[in-house]
């Protein structure tokens, strides 16, 4: 084991601002698509639950072709097949748009099991006090599907952190492409790779704990 | 005949690709999955640590890096793979450890009841194992293991980053020689979606079924 290999940290040590930049980038396109995702999710949500037939079964199509293909697909669809039609987006937006998209799909279902989750009396509730649609879903049927929803969202979020690696491929610079850009440079994989699954446990392990955290803050507050 | 030659067979020939190592990859890790599944019933708490700790890993660490760990860091430790059975030992491992989560769920979910009757009318462990407690719980088992079998094989696509020549990198070739990003990417997605579409479909029929009858999901709320 090890044999002629001696382990050397200072590897990862002297290209460590090179991989700040790349886990900032990482961290960037994880927020955007978590964020942006949600709003997907939402509309997609309601989408699915309009009494407009066209609508709900766009939304129902959306989901099913999103969710029965992998996130890199989409990628490279975005990437390498729109240019056909003259759109070019750059790698940042072209990730960005992919996560977004196949995760959205995701958070559509699960939001909608939370919307159905909430009984049709809060909706009278709300409507007899004399709030309008749009205030009784903002104020009184969304907080509650959230609450109800945060662990299977917390769950999704990680995939999309974990998701954020295979951007590299679109010659994203961030995190783990600058990781393999560096394993090609001075062949250390073993500290870099190390290192990477460190950094990405971190990243998902604190996700997750600050959502259970929030989520046990909800238990209580009830 | 040129657009077969150029683009329809070469995809082709990366399905075939993907398709075998889906399949290994499903078979192997349905496998290591049930064996850990029944062996956390009977391990010793170091055992459980170890495979808590495992599981862990597979979860909280994204897929391409630990293909990447399997392929640059095992032959530290005198084992060298090619890329395609460094795609197979990767992805079977991650398999196996989340098969072996929907296992032990569905074996904890047939009431306790079950085996203290079967052991009082005279079946050793390993009898009422198989043929009591294992039975019912492979109907809870199965609808979120073909969900998990769905994401094992768009999981298959991160490999074409390994440099093995499945769908993706086929995909990725043809658009190099004819540009047409467009008509290739698209065509990929709707071969993923073929392959994985029926399948869902399948998984809810099954869940339905079992729901209607009074079975619980595996790995839902207790």
């Amino acid at each position: 084991m090890f044999e002629g290999y001696f382990l050397y940290w200072g590897a990862v040590w002297d290209v460590l601002p090179k991989m700040a930049k790349g886990l900032l980038i990482t961290l960037e396109i994880g927020v955007m698509s978590i964020a942006l995702g949600l709003g997907v999710g939402v509309a997609g949500a309601l989408a699915r639950n309009s009494s407009r037939r066209a609508v709900a079964t766009a939304a129902l199509v959306y989901v099913e072709i999103m969710r029965n293909s992998p996130s890199l697909v989409k990628m490279y669809f975005i990437y390498f097949g729109l240019p056909s039609l003259g759109i070019y987006p750059g790698p940042l937006l072209s990730a960005v748009a992919a996560l977004v998209l196949h995760n959205g799909a995701y958070m559509t279902e699960i939001v909608r099991g939370g919307l159905a989750a909430i009984p049709r009396t809060q909706v009278l509730a709300a409507r007899s006090l004399g709030m309008g649609t749009w205030t009784t879903f903002q104020v009184v049927i969304l907080p509650q599907a959230f609450d109800n929803v945060l662990p299977s969202l917390s769950n999704n979020w990680v995939e999309i952190v974990k998701d954020t690696s295979l951007t590299g491929a679109l010659s994203v610079r961030e995190f783990f492409h600058v990781v393999e850009e560096q394993i090609s440079a001075t062949l250390r994989s073993f500290e870099f790779l190390t290192v990477a699954a460190v950094v990405y446990l971190v990243l998902t392990a604190s996700l997750s704990g600050a959502l259970r955290t929030a989520e046990a803050r909800i238990k209580y507050r009830r | 005949m040129e657009w077969y030659t150029g683009m329809v067979a070469p995809l082709m020939r990366g399905l075939l690709v993907t398709v075998e190592l889906a399949t290994l990859v499903l078979v192997l890790g349905s496998i290591g999955g049930v064996l850990f599944g029944v062996l956390w019933g009977i391990a010793g708490p170091v055992v459980r640590a170890a495979m808590t700790i495992a599981i862990m890993l597979s979860r909280g660490i994204p897929l391409l890096v630990q293909v990447f760990i399997v392929f640059f860091v095992l032959p530290f430790f005198g084992v060298e793979f090619t890329g395609f059975t460094t795609a197979v030992v990767a992805l079977s491992l991650f398999a196996a450890a989340t098969i072996t989560e929907i296992v032990r769920g569905g074996i904890l979910a047939v009431p306790h009841g079950q085996m203290d009757a079967a052991r009082s009318v005279g079946f050793t462990y390993y009898q009422v194992m198989r043929i009591v407690i294992f039975p019912q719980a492979f109907r809870s088992i199965l609808p979120p293991l073909i969900t998990q079998f769905v994401f094992l094989i768009k999981a298959t696509s991160i490999i074409s980053l390994l440099g093995v020549p499945e769908i993706m990198l086929a995909g990725r070739e043809v658009i190099e020689r004819t540009l047409l990003g467009f008509q290739v990417m698209a065509m990929i997605w709707l071969i993923y979606t073929a392959i994985c579409y029926p399948l869902t479909i399948v998984g809810r029929r099954l869940e339905a079924n079992f729901q209607r009858r009074g079975f619980r999901p595996a790995l839902g709320e207790p």
